[in-house]
């Protein structure tokens, strides 16, 4: 599997996580809740890291084919 | 962090993020739907002893994750890889002594350069070792046995691959993929593998493979589709005969492929 198609597919699968976690979170009790909403911080950080690799990727892979041309 | 039970969290067992200097020894991690052990950014890192079953992985590092040590732990029936170094910015970590037994996808999936993988049991994963992105990682007297669809791939663009001494056993496609440049295949034994026992892809330049065993790999021990690989004192053997490696290893060749399907297994 190329760089780009694994971070793509680790996106979509972290996008998943995140939105799972957001729908249960109501059930959480509320003296958990503080520590919960931290994991779900840090997986945001860690899907918006993400991404800004996938958009250095395609910008690197840009300028290649530019250069190749 | 040390001997704690995890089990039947949502997130990730244990998290470590932008951390250095931690220990993490002798934990149990079970039943985790993201990973047993995620390090995130974070270096310098020791994890030994832990046991992760069914996760998503067992062990990952990832976004630029470097000099951390994965040693003696055990991965076993994770949904994707047992350990893993993300991308290419995940960088001389060291996978030493370790278990990876039944995961779905590989065993160990190596991205990024100079990252050392040294005697570590691979027991019946979908994939082996993978190793991509970057340069300069070393695999070495590693077991690999009973992989259901590929064993040890060397992508194409990966320069200066080490691996040296692996024995490479009683896999259902070929023993050992390369399709990279300049690499070094030193003292390895691959032994009755279906589907060949290396395989040096049209890509793959300036390797040497040298002083290997390959034994009863059908339908050849090697294979040389590549440019300016040079192949020497490699010892060459075939099957004796009526030894093929289904009787040797106790699975059918013929059947399909399936991951999942243990049930078929030996069923001939």
């Amino acid at each position: 599997m190329d760089m780009k198609e694994k971070i793509e597919k680790e996106i979509v699968r972290m996008k998943e996580l995140i939105t799972d976690c957001e729908s249960v979170m109501e059930e959480v009790p509320k003296h958990l809740r503080a520590s919960q909403e931290l994991v779900l911080e840090s997986y945001k950080r860690q899907l918006a890291a993400l991404e800004q690799e996938l958009l250095e990727l395609e910008r690197a892979q840009l300028q290649n084919r530019k250069f190749n041309i | 962090m040390s001997h704690i039970t995890i089990r039947h969290y949502r997130a990730n067992g244990i998290f470590i993020e932008n951390s250095s200097g931690n220990r993490i020894l002798n934990n149990k991690i079970k039943n985790v739907i993201n990973n047993g052990i995620e390090v995130s950014s974070s270096s310098a890192n020791l994890f030994w002893r832990n046991e992760i079953y069914k996760c998503f992985d067992g062990i990952r590092m990832i976004l630029g994750s470097t000099n951390n040590w994965v040693i003696e732990n055990t991965a076993e029936e994770c949904f994707d890889d047992g350990f893993e170094s993300f991308l290419a910015p995940d960088i001389n970590n060291a996978f030493i002594g370790n278990k990876s037994i039944r995961n779905r996808s590989n065993g160990f999936d190596i991205y990024g350069s100079n990252n050392l993988i040294l005697d570590n049991l691979l027991i019946e994963n979908g994939l082996g070792i993978v190793i991509n992105e970057g340069s300069n990682s070393l695999a070495i007297g590693n077991i690999i046995r009973g992989t259901k669809q590929g064993t040890y791939f060397v992508f194409n663009g990966y320069n200066n691959h080490f691996s040296a001494e692996n024995y490479i056993v009683c896999n259902r496609r070929e023993g050992m993929y390369n399709a990279s440049q300049f690499g070094i295949l030193l003292d390895n034994e691959v032994l009755y593998n279906a589907d060949s026992g290396i395989i040096l892809d049209s890509t793959s330049r300036g390797n040497l493979v040298m002083d290997n065993k390959l034994i009863c790999n059908i339908p050849e021990n090697i294979d040389d589709r590549g440019t300016n690989n040079n192949l020497i004192n490699n010892i060459d053997k075939p099957c004796q005969p009526c030894e093929s490696p289904s009787d040797v290893c106790g699975y059918c060749v013929d059947e399909k492929d399936s991951v999942s399907d243990s049930s078929k297994e030996g069923d001939c």
